[in-house]
């Protein structure tokens, strides 16, 4: 059931939040020991809340669609009186004293908050392997990764514990869990959504943003979360839109791009097979499918991790004496970062303004550009390699390649599922445009894939 | 290639070495990409961050 379709039943007196909630709470009980998706379960301030919503409803007062529907937050949002670990050792015990804007914005709408999804330490990696509070698992298939960093959220939402879980994004961390787990994951421009109470991994390329069971519910979301806030330096002024598209949108006349370039080498076949099979649905519906040429990726790539290295180290840097404290991977790559020349990163910070240069002279051409979200589906727990064709590459890298880019220019991307690969484990299509033009790519994906998408066998 | 080690404790970075020798082919490649777009940077390109000596809401 999607968000709208539960919001749809509540109206209509046919179940109650409390039922939602109930039978959220099960899910999480039953699946929660085989996934470990969620990490802190708030089972008696949910009950209460979705009592008290349902009362709300009962009286007149409706908040709109997330009105009494069961949801979750990643560790990495602050959640006022509820311990807010960010994956690490290093804030097990810490309890903020106030929500996350996120967070806040999801409890005016009326949202469920059912527990906080386990995740990558401090959102550092892509594979939610912590070692801390152990191995998320794909509902797919439990010995594979759901992604990350937002695993939990991705796992949760798969299997169906909650309508909706939140992420954050600062290479890709919305989108491969997204890709991996079968979900739409929806990472806004930068700027759309506010970053107040979230525990920074980064200072410029963090983005918060839902995963959901159908583009719709991702757009219901966004409506709820996007806006300005004067609590974020970063926070847009610029007016939000409705984003949720019609059941059923044209997309005739849209242009779209298909690189011929980077996005679709060192790619496995059968995610490559599949999005361009997106493609070929996109121009029967109208739409001009057009091969472009995209900026030095590789080069993008590159400027990303210098500016990801610099600041996340930068960030972390009063908590690196306890090393012992740290994973070994997340520690890894605090102490390169710590080898980063000051200059680099500024020159890095210099080389972000004219690829964001480049990439206006594309939306010329194009409306939205189609990837794959992820260069492979979802690899096994413990694997740090991988075969595309007959190359090897590393987990991280093949995760990543394709998303990380775009959070250094700020670009809104769409993740939503596109078929899957001869193990059954979904492939996602990665959707993306110039800043704010969310709602066109939510049209877009809307078209493409209506309705919820398929759930796993749990 | 630099010396990553020496760069290390050049900075009295207390990072052990062994996990300096893990790291390096990493930094060695991500040298290798960086270090050529630096000299296609036009000098008058400013850094993608902004300091305002006002917020501007108190300008206005």
């Amino acid at each position: 059931m999607t968000i709208l379709e539960a919001a749809a039943e509540l109206r209509a007196r046919r179940i109650s939040s409390a039922e939602l909630t109930s039978a959220s709470l099960d899910a999480i009980k039953r699946l929660n020991p085989r996934l470990n998706a969620v990490q802190t379960v708030m089972a008696e301030s949910a009950g209460a809340r979705a009592r008290q919503l349902d009362e709300e409803l009962a009286r007149g007062t409706d908040r709109g669609p997330l009105h009494g529907i069961p949801v979750a937050v990643k560790d990495v949002f602050c959640t006022k009186g509820v311990r807010t670990t960010c994956g690490s050792r290093l804030f097990a015990d810490y309890v903020p004293s106030c929500d996350a804007a996120v967070v806040e914005r999801l409890h005016a709408a009326g949202a469920v908050l059912m527990g906080k999804t386990g995740m990558h330490e401090l959102a550092y990696g892509v594979t939610s392997n912590n070692p801390h509070f152990g191995a998320i698992r794909n509902p797919w298939d439990t010995e594979r990764i759901p992604g990350g960093s937002s695993g939990g959220s991705g796992a949760a939402v798969a299997a169906g514990m909650v309508f909706m879980g939140m992420g954050s994004d600062t290479g890709g961390s919305i989108r491969i869990p997204a890709s991996f787990c079968g979900l739409v994951g929806l990472k806004p421009t930068f700027g759309r959504v506010s970053r107040y109470g979230v525990r920074p991994l980064d200072f410029s390329l963090d983005h918060m943003g839902p995963l959901t069971r159908s583009v719709t519910d991702a757009a219901v979301v966004l409506n709820a979360i996007a806006g300005f806030d004067p609590r974020d330096d970063t926070s847009s002024r610029r007016p939000v839109e409705n984003y949720l598209p019609e059941p059923e949108p044209g997309i005739g006349g849209l242009r779209i791009g298909i690189p011929q370039n980077f996005f679709f080498e060192e790619v496995q076949p059968e995610v490559e097979a599949a999005v361009r099979g997106m493609a070929r649905k996109a121009e029967s519906l109208g739409a001009r499918v057009e091969p472009i040429r995209v900026p030095d990726m590789v080069a993008l790539n590159a400027v990303s991790r210098v500016i990801l290295l610099a600041e996340a180290s930068a960030l972390m840097e009063p908590y690196l004496d306890r090393r012992d404290e740290f994973g070994a991977d997340v520690l890894a790559v605090l102490d390169e970062g710590r080898l980063i020349p000051a200059a680099d990163y500024v020159n890095a910070q210099r080389l972000r303004r004219m690829f964001q240069a480049e990439f206006r002279k594309l939306w010329a051409k194009v409306d939205c550009i189609f990837t794959p979200t992820t260069a492979i589906t979802a690899p096994r727990i413990g694997e740090m390699t991988v075969s595309i064709g007959n190359r090897t590459a590393e987990v991280r890298l093949a995760c990543t390649r394709l998303v990380r880019g775009l959070n250094v220019i700020g670009l809104p991307a769409l993740s939503i599922p596109c078929g899957t690969d001869a193990c059954g484990l979904p492939v996602g299509l990665q959707i993306f445009g110039k800043p704010f033009t969310e709602a066109r790519l939510l049209r877009v994906g809307q078209a493409l894939a209506p309705g919820e998408v398929p759930t796993p066998r749990l | 290639m630099k010396d990553w080690k020496q760069i290390a404790a050049g900075h009295g970075l207390d990072i052990p070495e062994a996990q300096i020798e893990r790291s390096a082919p990493v930094l060695d490649g991500l040298e290798a990409a960086f270090r050529p777009l630096v000299r296609t940077i036009p000098e008058w390109v400013e850094p993608a961050v902004t300091f305002r000596a006002e917020p501007e809401e108190e300008q206005a």
